[in-house]
């Protein structure tokens, strides 16, 4: 019976050296070197290689470690509270506001809550929403005097008034 | 505390999750692991040893700043490899040239246990093997040394040299026939 060819033991080789291979196709190699010269030669070139095996300056590691333990040290500062594996979204923006002073959050809430209300009030019916001290001051319209439920707008439409207008207006109430 | 859990050997792959959540002895375990083979992949291409130091260092920092981007299609280790390589290529372009100091040229680490004339007689072989290898084209070294210092896969090998998996193994065999030759 025919054994492997030469190609695919080559291919191989290499982890025989390193010993990486058993079993049976551990097996199938060494009955092949056994009877291939050729081959023998080549795992002889390639255990030489091995020896040859630049080794690493021992302090090389312990550099690495220091620099790499540094970085993520200052990574994980600057993202403190971040969700691991979380890498955009407010998730991480939530972390880093806690390296901000709880006074300058107090006062930006504050800001923002102003505004929020600032821009709910300013989105209902512009009609109903104007101050009434700046109505006072405008010109009036008869249709500007009630509002849309009947109710008599506030006391600051009538402080706008003269004594003569204010007269006029109860007549025009009484008529 | 230490984490115990951490004293069984854990797969690369359990060991980047947990640098990827921050956790410091993770990775020094991943550098323990890899530090070598990035460093003499950097040394194969740079030929200078403090030179494959800074880039080998400089391999993990990109590697720890890029690990949630790491999807795992490749393995770590060529992953890490891929990067010390391209790094190490970097270093040369802008060095314009190759360095002088060949792999010959490193000492091999002689064996506490070996005699005087056993480890000068090793150191011989080890310098001539060296020299020899550091002859043969670009390709064919990094092929060469990646399938037989670092046990890495045709497929593996093709992703850090930048060829595919026929070429790599071609650039193998071309290789050991060469050192074949010259070695007698």
């Amino acid at each position: 019976m025919k054994g492997p060819d030469c190609e695919i033991i080559r291919d191989l080789l290499p982890d025989f050296g390193a010993g990486s291979i058993a079993g049976e196709e551990g097996g199938m190699v060494e009955a092949h070197l056994g009877s291939c010269p050729d081959c023998r030669r080549e795992l002889e070139v390639i255990l030489a290689l091995r020896e040859a095996r630049p080794e690493v300056p021992p302090e090389v590691e312990a550099r690495i470690q220091a620099r790499v333990r540094e970085e993520m040290t200052r990574d994980r500062t600057a993202g403190a509270g971040e969700v691991p594996g979380e890498t955009a979204g407010i998730i991480p923006i939530l972390g880093r506001l806690r390296l901000i002073p709880v006074w300058a959050q107090s006062a930006a809430a504050v800001v923002i809550l102003a505004l929020g209300v600032s821009a709910i009030w300013n989105a209902r019916d512009p009609d109903l929403v104007q101050d009434p001290t700046v109505v006072a001051s405008q010109e009036l319209l008869p249709e500007a005097w009630l509002w849309d439920d009947g109710m008599v707008a506030g006391a600051p439409v009538f402080d706008g008034l003269s004594d003569e207008d204010l007269e006029a207006l109860l007549e025009e109430f009484e008529g | 505390m230490k984490d115990k859990s951490l004293t069984k050997p854990l797969p690369d792959e359990d060991l980047v999750d947990r640098a990827r959540a921050g956790h410091l002895e993770a990775m020094d375990e991943l550098v323990s692991r890899h530090h070598g083979s990035v460093y003499r992949v950097a040394l194969g291409i740079l030929r200078d040893e403090d030179g494959a130091a800074d880039v080998a260092q400089e391999t993990f920092l990109k590697a720890v700043r890029g690990l949630k981007g790491f999807r795992g299609d490749a393995s770590f280790k060529t992953w890490l490899l891929a990067i010390a390589a391209n790094e190490a290529r970097g270093v040369l372009r802008k060095a314009g040239s190759r360095k002088e100091l060949a792999l010959d040229r490193i000492g091999p680490v002689p064996s506490a246990e070996a005699s005087v004339d056993d480890t000068l007689e090793r150191a011989e072989d080890v310098s001539r093997v060296r020299a020899l290898l550091s002859e043969l084209p670009e390709k064919q070294r990094q092929a060469v040394t990646l399938r037989i210092f670092e046990e890495l896969s045709f497929r593996e090998i093709g992703g850090i040299i930048g060829s595919s998996e026929g070429a790599a193994r071609v650039n193998y065999h071309h290789g050991i026939r060469r050192l074949r030759e010259m070695l007698g």
